[in-house]
């Protein structure tokens, strides 16, 4: 009976191994440990697992919180959905849109030569705005 | 000891499955320990790690169906977790991807506190070893010192046959080059 087929590569390896496996000096350095490390290992590692895990929240729950928190974020830094308010004008803006306001000067004729700090037309200052600005500086 | 089809069983049983993993523990404890020793060198670094494999395979636990090997699924863990635990010791520790270097002064630490000893021709074939890159020292030492079979570590690693045998040659290549020129 022939024997089995071998392909070269097994042979090769088989042929390294054995040259390797003659030459005695292919032992690692010994590596120590404690007689009852294992023992200890044992206890450590099953008083780690009985303790609770602190997860708050699944990981479902963690992209919906951070989601909530970017929404937040964004509405309190960008807040498209507010009219300005006299926080947002020059006290020299002001100055100009008051004198305006107060001489009669309807909305349409106002000085469109202040420019006001974000680019909000002087028309859409609210009468809130500005008696929130009479209030603050006495005028 | 129980056998792993007694731990597997174990493990399958939600009302059992904290026995299984106590079970699981004392029958791989010392497989796991030294597998990871040999690759991290310090006991110290090997006693952290092995805790944290077992605290994975706990929580990892109800993923176990039982369709492979139980000691392939715990080693697969063990490889994964130990290879990222030497890239993030080695990124704290050196600039290189590469060097090996902190690995050589685990070894003469653990040479003067008395944690490893031997012969001097070998702890030049320890010194050999850390020339070779993490996964080419895994595969070394899975086929070599623990006598695993490729397919075996195929198994574990999911890398085919035929590039572990490439692996262990071209590492076997540098091992023997390095004990040859000292």
């Amino acid at each position: 009976m022939s024997a089995p087929f071998q392909s070269p590569e097994d042979s090769y390896f088989q042929q390294l191994e054995s040259k390797l496996n003659r030459i005695p000096t292919w032992q690692s350095p010994a590596m120590h440990v404690a007689d009852d490390y294992f023992d200890q290992l044992e206890a450590n590692v099953l008083h780690k697992i009985q303790k609770p895990q602190a997860r708050l929240l699944p990981l479902w729950g963690r992209w919906v919180a951070a989601a909530v928190v970017l929404v937040i974020a964004g509405v309190y830094f960008f807040n498209p959905f507010s009219s300005p308010s006299w926080q947002d004008f020059s006290n020299e803006d002001l100055v100009v849109y008051l004198e305006d306001h107060q001489s009669g000067v309807p909305w349409e004729e106002m000085t469109s030569q202040v420019e006001v700090r974000n680019l909000v037309p002087l028309h859409e200052i609210s009468d809130q705005d500005v008696e929130n600005y009479e209030e603050i500086y006495g005028i | 000891m129980e056998s792993d089809q007694q731990i597997i069983d174990w493990i399958l049983d939600t009302q059992e499955r904290e026995r299984g993993f106590r079970a699981l523990v004392k029958a791989y404890s010392r497989r796991i320990y030294w597998h990871v020793r040999k690759m991290v060198i310090l006991h110290e670094d090997a006693d952290d790690l092995v805790q944290e494999i077992f605290v994975k395979i706990w929580q990892n636990l109800d993923k176990f169906r039982g369709d492979s090997k139980l000691y392939t699924w715990i080693y697969r863990i063990t490889t994964n977790e130990t290879l990222s635990f030497l890239q993030r010791k080695r990124r704290h520790m050196t600039e290189s991807l590469d060097d090996n270097s902190f690995l050589l002064d685990s070894v003469n630490q653990s040479i003067q506190q008395g944690d490893i000893s031997g012969t001097e021709i070998e702890l030049v074939l320890q010194k050999a070893l850390l020339t070779l890159t993490d996964k080419q020292r895994q595969i070394f030492q899975m086929k070599y010192f623990e006598h695993l079979t490729f397919e075996e570590i195929s198994d574990i690693t999911g890398t085919t046959v035929g590039g572990l045998k490439a692996t262990y040659h071209t590492a076997m290549k540098k091992v023997e080059e390095f004990v040859a020129n000292g």
